[in-house]
């Protein structure tokens, strides 16, 4: 990896930070005065003035950007106007919960989403091909409030195996696990089939065939690693959406993540806690791109080379 | 030693009126744990937690349906007053008996030996200190709504170990009823203080049923019962609210056992509850009605015959019967029966009458300029369908309606502030704590200058000063002649909570978001059989 290749990708996320990080400070502030959500109807107007105070919201806008970013150097999120604690706390809280299920669901996803990709591709046209197909459509159509929802009414209202919402055991995350690996196991399935029949194919494959590699040697060793770059793209995607992609679901089962408190801290204009979390949210996918990248390289050093040709 | 001289037959009785003694005693201790534990562990889920549980700061449905279970305030309203749970007599609580001494001056005996949760008696300091200019009712009080309801205090005083003396600025007539509402209840100064930091405590201490034992922000929060209550031990070892902001979530676990009580319930799943046997829906009027403000100032509406025609144009009952399966109410315009005195129940309250409203439209050469009607989709329950209704209804009569759906119904361009939603919420059971309170010169309406009634607010202030009912219902009715007449908006209805609850628990909804779980409204029925 050259330091060249690491300095411009290391810019590159550090301009989307930034980026991010303006664009929903200035969105924010221009989507409406966030003491008129936090305070009742008949509060005084010299109380209002004084959280206007507190919290710096009477400061001119540039002044105001300027004061955060100045904090965001020295580690100072800003502070919660809801609850008054440091955001990041109240963020970082929340992490292991979001970490837990989304990280639940890739394993889950991914699994399952190669392994029938792979086995799809295999069969082609098969009936296990055609159930495959029909799962990978059903999983990316399917709305996941519904299916939560669906499965909210099977598993804990009609059978009663299954707690209905909330976060304890490992019973509690088996619903929500499943409606978000859904999704990603019917996306990851389809890019491994199309991936592996375009491999299967190749030149390369037939000769394994005909020179008598038993088929698992042929399908583990040469198709897999040349057919892993469109399916590491999906993944990496499905990693950087780990935290923002669980807002839907959260909110469904009551999970008490980074998602249900991003949907509670819009509805309250919660400046801080949003920033932090758009933050965090644009580092996870900078982060994930990156390592995205970096995989292309150590499955297929020809990207590397054809980048050095290129500058 | 002296059994060593007793013969056979006496040992035998010892022995025997030991072991029996020793079964009385294991049978007691064991009934009285047995008693202990069979306390029900209630679980409420909610749609949403509230940050602190600074009483006098969470002042929304969220924040007082637990806060209300934690804190006491020196006088009570008896919701069970009434059997529809909206009663509003006043009794007893923290404080024994109160009398006024002059019009101004009222003083209260406080109970002896109430307990705060952290061990702490209650004493007049700490109710003078809930009041105070500090905290509460003066300039520089942090809580945003206490001047509000309490900024008539001149001054409050410990005038004795348990004795409590309010000075007012002016007369209240309705004071008590203050004493016994919003931002009244009590805390704990020495803990308060200690916990303040440079606002208040996000937990502070009570006197009420139950105590704080657990708070996971935004996931749950959980208070056990405080046994040393002075009001009865609880029949609850527990109850842990729990936040699930899906309705179908919360139905389906209340079906599936994990909940107790569900609440804000929409009317249109009342059928399916009550289709299962051991759960069913229970619902409340609310002391409360969903309101359309107008902005009076803008030119549009300008011509109060517009706005008149705008509020004949709507069809209540109908809007009742679609949107709430006939189950809520449409008041007689803004007054309440427990106004009590104050009510008048031959008024004739809001009419719809189209032809009269067209009629008017034609008399003010009303243009079909359009009308801007500004909702939260997600704030108020049947918002979006009442307006597209309402949108209609307007059309039927010539009105040119244009439905806007903002996130803050005061935002937005200039010339499309014209009409917004509101709610109005009777604190206390008394025009001042309603019509007076909500549309007068403290609220928004008139701070934002959409309406700005000089003779209205010279009645309000009248209103304040009498004491006579006779006298305050003149003085209430001709408020309500001005507000009717100018039409600075109208009532829709009063809308319905309704609550999922497990079919074996005695408990009544309240017309106020509190839920009550104090001895008097409570009792798990399948373990008391």
């Amino acid at each position: 990896m050259s330091p060249g290749f690491l300095t411009l990708k290391l810019l590159r996320g550090l301009l989307t930070l930034f980026l991010a990080v303006t664009f929903v400070f200035v969105i924010l502030r221009l989507a409406g005065d966030p003491l008129r959500l936090m305070l009742p109807d008949d509060t005084p107007p010299d109380v209002i003035d004084h959280y206007r105070q507190l919290y710096g919201l009477d400061r001119p806008l540039p002044e105001q950007y300027l004061r955060y970013l100045q904090g965001l150097m020295q580690g100072d999120f800003g502070y919660s106007f809801r609850d008054r604690q440091p955001a990041l706390d109240t963020v970082l809280s929340r992490i292991p919960a979001t970490l837990l299920l989304g990280l639940t669901s890739f394993v889950v996803s991914t699994l399952i989403g190669l392994v029938a990709g792979i086995v799809a591709a295999l069969r082609r046209g098969s009936l296990v091909d055609q159930a495959v197909i029909s799962f990978s459509i059903f999983g990316h159509s399917m709305p996941s409030f519904f299916l939560g929802i669906l499965m909210i009414l099977l598993f804990a209202m009609t059978w009663r195996i299954l707690p209905s919402a909330g976060m304890g055991s490992a019973a509690h995350l088996v619903m929500p696990a499943i409606t978000l690996g859904v999704g990603g196991a019917g996306a990851i399935a389809r890019f491994t089939r199309s991936s592996m029949l375009e491999v299967l194919n190749q030149p390369y494959m037939k000769t394994a065939r005909a020179k008598g590699v038993p088929v698992a040697t042929r399908v583990l060793r040469d198709a897999v690693p040349n057919a892993a770059i469109p399916v590491v793209t999906v993944l990496g995607l499905r990693m950087g959406g780990l935290i923002s992609g669980t807002v839907v679901v959260e909110t469904v089962f009551a999970w008490p993540g980074i998602g249900q408190l991003l949907v509670t801290a819009v509805g309250q204009r919660d400046l801080a806690v949003v920033q932090t979390i758009v933050i965090l949210v644009a580092l996870t996918m900078v982060v994930a791109n990156f390592a995205v990248d970096v995989a292309y390289r150590w499955l297929d050093p020809r990207i590397a080379g054809a980048g050095k040709e290129a500058t | 030693m002296l059994i060593l001289h007793l013969t056979w037959s006496k040992h035998l009785k010892l022995l025997s009126a030991l072991a029996a003694a020793s079964i009385g005693l294991a049978a007691t201790f064991g009934m009285s744990a047995a008693k202990a534990e069979s306390r029900p562990d209630i679980v409420v889920a909610v749609p949403d937690l509230p940050p602190t549980l600074e009483p006098a700061k969470e002042l929304s449905n969220i924040g007082t349906r637990i806060t209300y279970d934690i804190f006491d305030t020196v006088i009570r309203r008896d919701f069970l007053s009434a059997e529809d749970g909206s009663g509003a007599e006043l009794t007893p609580a923290l404080a024994e008996s109160w009398a006024w001494t002059d019009p101004r001056t009222l003083v209260l005996d406080l109970r002896a030996g109430v307990k705060f949760h952290n061990g702490e008696t209650l004493t007049a300091e700490d109710v003078a200190f809930t009041f105070s200019a500090e905290r509460l009712s003066g300039p520089e009080s942090i809580m945003a709504n206490g001047r509000g309801y309490f900024g008539n205090i001149e001054s409050v005083d410990a005038t004795g170990p348990l004795q409590v003396t309010f000075s007012l600025k002016v007369a209240d007539p309705i004071f008590e009823q203050r004493l016994a509402s919003w931002t009244a209840w009590v805390v704990n100064k020495k803990d308060w203080q200690a916990n303040a930091g440079d606002s208040y405590p996000q937990f502070p201490v009570g006197t009420g049923p139950f105590m704080l034992d657990d708070y996971k922000a935004d996931q749950s929060i959980r208070l056990v019962a405080f046994d040393d209550y002075f009001g009865g031990t609880p029949k609850a070892a527990s109850v842990t609210f729990v936040k699930v902001p899906e309705e179908a979530a919360r139905i389906a676990g209340l079906v599936a056992g994990d909940f107790d009580i569900v609440t804000t319930i929409g009317p249109d799943q009342i059928g399916q509850i009550n289709a299962y046997d051991t759960v069913e829906a229970r619902s409340v009027v609310l002391s409360n009605s969903h309101v359309l403000v107008y902005n009076t100032e803008h030119p549009t509406l300008a011509d109060k015959r517009i706005r008149q025609a705008m509020n004949l144009a709507i069809d209540r009952e109908l809007l009742v019967k679609a949107l709430w399966a006939g189950k809520t109410v449409v008041p007689l315009s803004h007054q309440y029966p427990e106004y009590g005195a104050l009510f008048d129940p031959s008024r004739d309250g809001l009419v719809y009458d189209p032809e009269r409203a067209r009629a008017l439209l034609a008399e003010a050469g009303y243009d079909g300029a359009p009308i801007h009607y500004n909702t939260n989709p997600n704030y108020y329950v049947n918002t979006v369908p009442a307006a597209q209704a309402i949108i209609e209804m307007w059309k039927a009569v010539g009105l040119n309606g244009k439905l806007n759906l903002v996130e803050d119904t005061r935002g937005g361009p200039e010339d499309t502030l014209m009409v917004r939603t509101w709610s109005n919420t009777t604190r206390f059971p008394d025009p001042a704590g309603g019509l007076w309170n909500l549309w007068g010169p403290h609220q928004s309406t008139q701070r934002n200058k959409e309406w700005v009634p000089a003779a209205f607010n010279a009645l309000g202030e009248t209103l304040d000063k009498t004491p006579e009912p006779a006298a305050r219902k003149e003085v209430f009715h001709q408020m309500l002649d001005i507000w009717e007449d100018e039409a600075p908006g109208t009532i829709l209805y009063q809308p319905l909570e309704t609550y999922g609850v497990r079919k074996s628990l005695k408990w009544q909804p309240y017309s106020h978001f509190y839920l009550d779980l104090r001895n008097d409204n409570f009792e798990d029925m399948a373990v008391s059989q």
